[in-house]
């Protein structure tokens, strides 16, 4: 890892941990200035920064791991952190713990000593450590664990330079960090494990393993489990005459023993508590109110819709009026030079148009990642989780699904991202599997057409209807999706809920910046792509005018009515507009328009097609059978092909079978 | 000793945390059997209890899996039990 360069200058890399609110962030800022660097960790959307200090000549690479209470796999997040450690073998890390919960922070930083990690341990906000009563001896901490200690007050922007130099130190004295005896009981199993675990052919260190097999971390004991020692192992659990609940609940108390010996030996606790105004509890009276805690979030999430929606259309709409205008005047740019057709229509029916229905997602997408950053950085959004668990817990969801399911209504896209804030991987996939159950705008063009020519006067009532059915729909499959895929239970609700603070609007804006931009490389290729493709159908063969009955789509259209003729819309027309309404839900009104030969003839010739009752089956489908495509390129970014094809599959079925169970059972009348 | 399901704001013990991988996730967040918690937020619904200078949010289908006992009037500086 060690370089030189021209400057004499030694480079470093140090990793940053710590748990989530302990002011890991204000320090790495801190720490690099405007030196940041932000991606993404690979293989995956959780943001990764890096920035460089410069520091008594030394090039200091800090990274900035994902905020983790230990080095469990417990979420992605400490996944993340431990293969990095594990894999890329920074030279030192720093160890961010909140002073006043010391012994939490202690338990992290054992684990990092047993990861063979070396460690500097930086004490922050020893201010209100200090104002509740708690004095901390650094030094005898660091005699103890042999490890670098420092104290700082990041948000006053206290003990930064002393930090350096503990940074600088720490990589300069080479001593062995001490690691922790289990005792008696317990060291024969752990010594006869790691002398196993020597064997295996494995980045993680002998003791790292055998502790964590016996805590039953599940990625060690699915390694262990798969490796040809596997039997061993499980030989020498029984050998203990344990079992290993009891032998992890041993490692648990004598790894708390010993952070609690350590915890007397290096604080002492003085009387005359300084009394702090604690907002947050007082603030946490009104918004976790029994009462009034479900309201406020509610007026909150009518608040983020407005945003997101009322700022966020009118400029996607803008853009979308720009690039609209862009293609005409191409188009008569084209004929005047005259362009061949095809190519002329590639670009401004096929390129830029798709290019187009990616860019008009960014707005939204940009104000929505904006306001989770504030409801983040502010300490509301695991409030939100708080207050809504009452309500998910009855529906068998977790309480952060709730802000995605709401999001739905306005746009599948930005809620699929918004599902990022749910930590257990099965939680998220349910709630990214049903939220294209959830009606969003883009499909109210439908209903307004149809319930306007078949509903008149009862148009209010129809659409809450399909509202009301996307719903009912979206809580009996995530049943179904837990029942097949997801056995266990949801995982239970346990969220720390950090004092509140004032958000920087610097932070958000950069971080909010930077996931847009990761969106619209990742989904906007796909919607590309997607709409080229359906570009390319509408336009074959050559000759064909675009979107005509001709078309290679049209024959799609055609080969596909019979399948639909049991949901009473069985001719090619709609199965090809229902194609289309891949694109975007909207294009299917504007479809049914140029296929019926333009908008005036509509609701002549839709009503000479439809009976109400088969109209009511089409928005149904509409609701139901198919994402679009930016839904299908997000569940893919955010969840994987696997999942992006499975709802694919489900919606097809699901919005088939339900259109010809309500037109069939319709007719019985 | 009664779940954190039946509590009323004040100081608790917990004595006993019913699932594995719960009380890992709760010991990590520095929550574990022997501490003196404050309940913030009481029951019915999901209840908010406080540690040192954390608080922490237990959702509904988590507080019945909490056994505790109440615990006399001691002042608020709890730090090490």
């Amino acid at each position: 890892m060690k370089k030189t360069t021209q400057h004499n200058e030694k480079e470093i890399t140090v990793a940053v941990a710590g748990s989530p609110n302990t002011g890991k962030s204000t320090i790495f800022n801190a720490l690099t200035g405007a030196h940041v660097r932000t991606g993404n960790w690979p293989g995956v959307t959780v943001e990764r920064k890096e920035g460089i200090l410069r520091h008594k000549g030394y090039k200091i690479h800090l990274i900035d791991l994902p905020g983790t209470y230990s080095l469990s796999s417990y979420s992605l997040d400490e996944r993340i952190a431990r293969e990095y450690l594990v894999r890329e073998k920074p030279d030192l890390v720093l160890v961010i713990v909140d002073a006043s919960n010391l012994e939490r922070g202690l338990n992290l930083v054992i684990q990092l000593l047993e990861l063979e990690q070396r460690v500097v341990i930086d004490l922050n906000m020893i201010d209100i450590a200090r104002d509740r009563g708690l004095e901390i001896d650094e030094e005898t901490l660091g005699n103890v664990l042999r490890v670098g200690v420092a104290s700082t007050i990041a948000n006053k922007g206290q003990g930064i330079e002393n930090l350096k130099d503990a940074i600088v130190k720490g990589f300069t004295t080479k001593q062995k960090p001490t690691v922790i005896n289990y005792g008696k009981k317990l060291s024969s199993i752990t010594n006869k494990l790691t002398e196993l675990a020597k064997e295996l052919d494995t980045p993680y260190p002998p003791l790292f393993i055998a502790t964590k097999y016996l805590e039953g971390d599940a990625d060690i004991v699915d390694m262990i489990e798969r490796s040809p020692l596997c039997n061993k192992f499980r030989k020498a659990v029984e050998n203990t005459g344990m079992k290993l609940d009891e032998l992890s609940d041993l490692i648990a108390e004598s790894r708390y023993g010993f952070i609690y010996g350590l915890f007397k030996e290096c604080t002492h606790l003085r009387h005359g508590v300084k009394r702090r105004i604690d907002i947050t509890r007082m603030l946490d009276r009104v918004f976790t109110n029994r009462y009034l805690g479900i309201p406020i979030f509610l007026f909150i999430m009518w608040l983020v819709f407005q945003l997101v929606f009322t700022f966020g259309n009118p400029i996607g709409g803008l853009l979308d009026t720009a690039i609209t205008s862009l293609s005409d005047g191409l188009k008569i740019v084209f004929n005047r030079l005259n362009t061949p057709h095809l190519i002329n229509s590639l670009i401004t029916e096929g390129i830029i148009p798709g290019i187009g229905s990616v860019l008009v997602f960014v707005p939204n997408i940009f104000i929505l990642y904006f306001i989770f950053g504030v409801m983040e950085e502010s300490g509301y959004m695991p409030r939100a989780a708080f207050v809504m668990d009452r309500i998910m817990h009855a529906l068998g969801l977790h309480g952060k699904s709730f802000i995605p399911m709401i999001l739905g209504f306005g746009c599948n896209v930005p809620a699929i991202l918004a599902t990022r804030t749910l930590e257990s991987r099965k939680d998220r996939i349910v709630t990214i599997l049903i939220n294209p159950l959830m009606s969003c705008s883009a499909r109210l063009p439908i209903y307004l057409l149809f319930t306007g020519i078949f509903f008149a006067g009862r148009e209010g009532w129809v659409i809450f209807s399909l509202y009301l059915i996307g719903i009912v729909l979206a809580i009996i499959m995530a049943r179904v999706f837990k029942a097949v895929f997801f056995k266990e239970e949801v995982a239970p609700l346990i969220i720390e809920l950090p004092p509140y603070q004032l958000p920087s609007i610097r932070n958000i804006s950069v971080s909010a910046w930077f996931r847009t931009r990761l969106f619209l490389r990742k989904a906007g290729t796909v919607i590309f792509a997607g709409v080229v493709i359906i570009w390319f159908l509408a336009n074959m063969p050559l000759g064909a005018e675009y979107a005509s009955s001709e078309t290679l789509i049209a024959h799609i259209g055609r080969f596909l009515a019979p399948v639909l003729a049991p949901a009473g819309f069985g001719f090619w027309q709609a199965a090809t507009a229902l194609l289309f309404g891949l694109v975007a839900k909207e294009v299917v009104v504007g479809t049914l328009g140029t296929l019926y030969g333009g908008e005036e003839n509509l609701s002549v010739a839709l009503s000479t097609h439809f009976t109400p009752l088969s109209a009511f089956a089409f928005m149904v489908m509409s609701l139901i059978y198919l994402p679009c495509i930016a839904t299908i390129a997000a569940i893919r970014q955010e969840a994987g092909n696997r999942w992006a094809l499975l709802t694919i599959t489900y919606t097809i079925l699901l919005g088939w079978l339900t259109a010809v169970g309500i037109y069939q059972f319709g007719r019985l009348f | 000793m009664i779940p954190l399901s039946r509590t009323r704001r004040g100081l608790y013990r917990i004595r006993q945390i019913i699932g594995r991988r719960v009380s890992a996730r709760l010991r990590d967040m520095g929550i574990m059997v022997g501490d003196t918690i404050e309940i913030v937020s009481p029951p019915p619904g999901p209840v908010i209890i406080s540690k040192n200078n954390t608080r922490i949010g237990i959702g509904m289908g988590m507080s019945n899996r909490i056994i505790v006992e109440p615990v006399g009037v001691v002042d608020e500086k709890n730090h090490s039990t």
